[in-house]
């Protein structure tokens, strides 16, 4: 089947890279940990790795391209007979064509706002500075022209950007649902005592066993770790269950890559990990990307429901809340393309109860 | 270059002092701690809370936390906390 290799961040602060060096090409054969790509922000360079053996099927970037991280950068298969799933160039990827090559500061000045450089039209061989301030004034909206009252326009912070391309996916490409139910909070909070005391925890472990066991759950209906590409339903090889984690003002999802074949210690103890550096600020790309499930809680500010937005490229996010008077509500967004209310429904149903703890 | 002892009166004061501080951010209202509470049963901290201590220790005392190390007995009380730090913090220059 053929997978996705994402775009990897490069630092917390920037949610675009720019491709500077392709090292493979459709037909080539990579093995785990080869280089296949370069990447670079204003302040770092960083090389690729392919994360398997097999044979690039196709290469969804342009050299130069100023690319969403995340974003599929290639796909991979375990033969060269394997066909990239129609449309995914324009479902997962914003794709590149035959745009002009960008000059370094109109490179950076894509980045800045999120550009690739196939979004702007060039005048003359290569994409200078000017074509991309004349594309974002006439982009812009005069606020003179808006019924809407004076002020100033203020660029985004990188968190921002990134909170608006994760609503924006949510909104213009899953078709969201929401389903919720009440469940009796005791078993779970038993469960969790008595593992936290048998494995001699700081921490109570309840949020993730609850998050261990969503992507067990998911490794065992693969439809839940999947989602939409073109006319087909793309289903994610490993579970890399996305856990959200406020630092300060910002908002980390934080990602336990293959979750599912952890052990419930080791998952507890990765979790952690990231939780820790998440308010450390101290993440690296692989914590951060790949997500295809997800889990939220709120529960800490006493809310009651949230309906949280479905990271982009996942198909279900559960959300936990407050337990109150013994009863707790687990709450579920999902991609109505890949997932019916029952699917969900299901979900929620096995997760208010603890599996036996290992 | 001369080394320093570890100065447990301060750290205490300064650990209470965090603890304290975070509970409030919580919402507790004058909230009051001894040196031997427990700080997870008292109620004061939730685990996102006491992650945010772990993660201040580390800075404030230069000191890496492995995650094995997270138990009741180094990190359940203020003194435990002290303990910890003062056998693994690096000697202040």
């Amino acid at each position: 089947m053929p997978t996705p290799l994402h775009t990897p961040r490069v630092n917390n602060n920037d949610d675009t890279v720019r491709l500077v060096k392709l090292l493979v090409k459709p037909g080539d054969e990579v093995r785990v940990g080869q280089l296949v790509a370069e990447v670079e922000t204003d302040k770092a360079n960083f090389t690729v790795e392919s994360d398997r053996d097999g044979y690039v099927l196709a290469v969804e970037k342009a050299l130069n391209d100023t690319i969403d991280v995340g974003s599929v950068l290639l796909w991979l298969g375990a033969s060269t007979d394997e066909i990239v799933p129609a449309g995914a160039v324009s479902a997962i990827a914003t794709a590149s064509n035959a745009s002009a090559t960008p000059t370094l500061k109109a490179a950076q000045l894509l980045a800045k706002h999120g550009l690739s450089a196939s979004d702007v039209p060039a005048i003359g061989e290569r994409l200078t500075i000017a074509d991309v301030e004349a594309f974002l004034a006439a982009r812009t909206p005069n606020p003179s022209n808006l019924s809407i009252a004076s002020g100033i326009v203020q660029p985004l912070t990188p968190e921002e950007r990134g909170m608006l391309r994760t609503v924006s996916w949510h909104h213009d490409h899953a078709v969201p649902g929401y389903v919720e139910l009440r469940y009796e909070a005791d078993r779970w909070e038993r469960a969790a005592a008595e593992y936290q005391k048998r494995e001699r925890l700081l921490l109570g472990p309840l949020l993730a066993l609850m998050a261990h066991r969503l992507a067990r759950l998911a490794a065992a209906d693969p439809k839940l770790n999947s989602t939409i590409v073109g006319d087909n339903r793309h289903v994610y090889s490993a579970v890399n269950l996305g856990f959200t984690v406020q630092s300060d003002s910002t908002l980390y999802l934080t990602v336990v890559q293959n979750a599912a074949v952890l052990g419930c210690r080791e998952f507890v103890d990765r979790l952690g990990q990231l939780q820790r550096g998440a308010l450390a600020h101290t993440l690296r790309s692989p914590d951060l990307t790949g997500a295809t499930i997800a889990f939220s809680s709120m529960a800490r500010w006493n809310v009651s429901r949230h309906v949280p937005v479905l990271p982009p490229y996942t198909s279900l996010i559960v959300a936990h809340a407050e337990v109150r008077g013994g009863a707790g509500t687990l709450g579920a967004t999902y991609d109505h393309r890949v997932l019916t209310g029952y699917d969900a429904l299901a979900v929620l149903r096995e997760l208010t109860t603890p599996e036996e703890l290992a | 270059m001369t080394t320093h002892a570890f100065d447990t009166n301060a750290a205490r004061n300064d650990v209470r002092a965090k603890v304290i501080d975070l509970a409030s951010r919580l919402g507790h209202e004058k909230p009051a701690l001894g040196d031997d509470d427990v700080i997870p049963k008292t109620g004061l901290l939730d685990s996102t809370g006491i992650m945010e201590l772990i993660v201040w220790l580390e800075t404030r005392f230069d000191v890496e936390i492995d995650q094995s190390d997270l138990t009741i007995e180094n990190f359940g009380t203020v003194n435990a906390i002290v303990a910890y730090l003062a056998a693994h913090a690096r000697p202040m220059a």
